[in-house]
């Protein structure tokens, strides 16, 4: 199962601000946004558990994604931004759209699209309706 | 113009619910939804969540580490009333797991307050409330501190204006020491009993302040539809009992014959049971007495213990079903509680107006219910036969006899005496051949032949003689021709 085309292209869009090159800060931002809407409603270890899966799942393609260990201190997350510093724009691009993939496939999975979509499309509202705010949130 | 508080009361969105609580939940009232792991909490507080969050009363839902709100929104998205279009609108849920890891009441609260003030909501949940406590660490978990923590939470409840509801695995030897069930405005107890293979679901409204609730235990189901509750019927203690007997107008059973022999029909109102051995036509005669009342322009419903309608559906009773003259209420699980089949028949006598009942048969009936259900099947016999008689309903109740000719057992439940009259089929032998015979054992108030009669079916339909059988001996089962 997974969620709609266009939803994830929403998203990654988001790892590309004003249409330019992706940026790390992006990325997390991105990530930020799907953990702040997600995490009081799956619960936060829930939501960083899907994270670290979806880091474990991408890392082959992507050797410099952290190694999580078990008896970590710090959370995925916490592991995954400095990862992300000295990528190129491609890399980072390449790397967030597969964890995104991951993440909502996940996601989809545990409490189904129907539920899924609706979560997502609340985190990651169509730009259109913000299209006349002065402030750009990213 | 009165001074008193007037308490409004909300629909609890559970089918049922509002009956047992005496109208409904009142609002701002702070309940506590108890139970044993796997007895449905969450379940029906969702429902009522759903069922009650508009855009003008939202919902926050907490969850604790009870149940990792994941597993929750995947499970419970399952129910009808699990309405994804109020998601992230009129209901909002809210993981508290974090806070309450740390182990420390103040941080739980604040959080909550925050969540609170964010969201403004008129219904809010705690699931599960037992965490709270099981999180906290040290100190924290005297219960001085608990007590605290309870009446701080409690009192800001009061000032949110919001209606409560604390879930929690509560024991029942816990009511007596834990501080939050004094404070609590209503309790809900939810227990599943599990007897032989058969479990069966019950909820008690333990308390609900301001309001004449319905008490003893109530049977429930959990289906897909979400929590369905059958409040418990209780006859009223001097039912209304038809005023049946001199001048009044009889039913007919269907057959002419055996009319004459009641005393000239059915008294309106009375339960009959038919007795007789496997075979010997009970369900035939009750087709020709919902027959006599589609005859008449009267509706009858027809509830079905044993057998599935294509086992027992003859042309003619067909033909009524078909035609909405006889409504059809088939129960074949074998779990179910009396007031569950009681309230699918009333549902189905209201919804059809209808007058006549038939049970066929008490056998299957007993079968179908729970283990529990059928240690009381005697009793629950007493309420069913008081309620339909209070509704003015005719019953006709099917049973198997056991053809021993050593003894003569009306009903193995005693219902013989919970019911107004009694019709008894019988075989007996006679020169190698078996026979059917008929007669009237009770009609209470009334008179009634004594006759032993032939009973047969033939092409045209029942047939049963106008005089006494042509044999003696029947009740011995081995008949002697009779002489004169």
């Amino acid at each position: 199962m997974s969620i709609p085309t266009e939803l994830l292209v929403k998203m990654t869009g988001r790892l590309a601000p004003e249409n330019g090159p992706a940026t790390a800060e992006a990325a997390l931002q991105v990530w930020r946004t799907l953990f702040r809407n997600l995490a009081p409603l799956l619960g936060p270890l829930s939501t960083e558990l899907m994270f670290a899966r979806s880091l474990a799942a991408r890392r082959p393609a992507f050797p410099w994604l952290p190694q999580l260990t078990p008896d970590a201190e710090q959370t995925a997350f916490a592991r995954f931004a400095p990862s992300l510093d000295g990528r190129t724009p491609d890399e980072l691009a390449a790397a967030n759209r597969a964890l995104l993939e991951t993440f909502t496939s996940a996601l989809t999975d545990l409490i189904g699209v129907q539920l899924a979509v609706r979560l997502l499309q609340a985190a990651f509202p169509d730009d259109d309706a913000n299209k006349n705010t002065l402030e750009k949130t990213a | 113009m009165t001074d008193k508080i007037d308490l409004r009361l909300l629909d609890s969105g559970v089918p049922g619910l509002d009956t047992i609580l005496g109208g409904g939940l009142p609002e701002l009232s702070f309940n506590i939804i108890g139970g044993a792991p796997g007895s449905g909490k969450t379940t029906f507080a969702q429902q009522m969540m759903f069922g009650m969050a508009t855009p003008q009363r939202k919902a926050l839902f907490f969850t604790a580490m009870g149940e990792p709100p994941v597993k929750m929104l995947r499970y419970q998205q399952q129910f009808d009333f699990f309405d994804f279009d109020k998601i992230g609108n009129e209901v909002n849920f809210i993981s508290l797991a974090a806070s309450v890891e740390k182990g420390n009441y103040d941080v739980v609260l604040t959080e909550i307050l925050e969540a609170i003030r964010q969201h403004s909501p008129a219904l809010i949940f705690f699931d599960s409330f037992r965490s709270f406590i099981q999180g906290a660490r040290g100190d924290q978990q005297e219960a001085a501190a608990l007590q605290i923590f309870v009446q701080r939470l409690v009192s800001h409840m009061t000032s949110w204006n919001a209606t409560s509801f604390l879930i929690g695995e509560y024991l029942a030897e816990e009511a007596d020491q834990n501080p939050i069930f004094t404070v609590a405005d209503g309790i809900f107890w939810l227990t599943q009993h599990v007897e032989r293979n058969a479990m069966s679901r019950k909820i008690q409204v333990v308390k609900m302040r301001g309001q004449k609730q319905r008490s003893g235990l109530h049977a429930f189901r959990i289906d897909r539809g979400g929590v369905q509750v059958f409040p418990r019927i209780i006859p009223e203690m001097a039912p209304q009992r038809p005023a049946p007997l001199i001048g009044s107008e009889r039913l007919s059973s269907g057959v002419p014959v055996l009319d004459d022999m009641l005393g000239g029909g059915i008294p309106p109102g009375y339960s009959v049971l038919l007795v007789g051995p496997a075979g010997s036509g009970k369900s035939i005669l009750s087709t020709e007495f919902l027959n006599a009342g589609a005859q008449n322009g009267e509706t009858g419903v027809v509830a079905l213990f044993e057998r599935a309608p294509d086992q027992i559906m003859n042309p003619k009773l067909k033909a009524m079903v078909d035609a909405g003259q006889v409504g059809m209420v088939t129960v074949r699980a074998l779990d179910v509680s009396i007031d569950e089949i009681l309230y699918e028949l009333m549902n189905e006598i209201d919804v059809r107006k209808a007058t006549r009942l038939v049970l066929d048969s008490l056998t299957g009936f007993e079968m179908a219910l729970s283990p529990e259900s059928r240690d009381d099947f005697r009793e629950s016999l007493y309420r069913m036969a008081t309620v339909l008689n209070a509704k003015g309903v005719t019953v006709v109740l099917t049973s198997e006899l056991q053809d021993r000719y050593d003894e003569l057992r009306f009903s193995p439940y005693g219902s013989a005496v919970l019911v107004d009259a009694v019709i008894m089929q019988r075989y007996v032998e006679r020169e190698s051949e078996l026979h059917t015979v008929i007669s009237v054992i009770k009609v209470r108030g009334s008179k009634h032949s004594r006759q032993i009669r032939v009973f047969e079916i033939t092409d045209e339909g029942v047939r049963i003689g106008t005089a006494p059988a042509p044999f003696q001996g029947a009740l011995t089962g081995c008949a002697q021709g009779r002489s004169g």
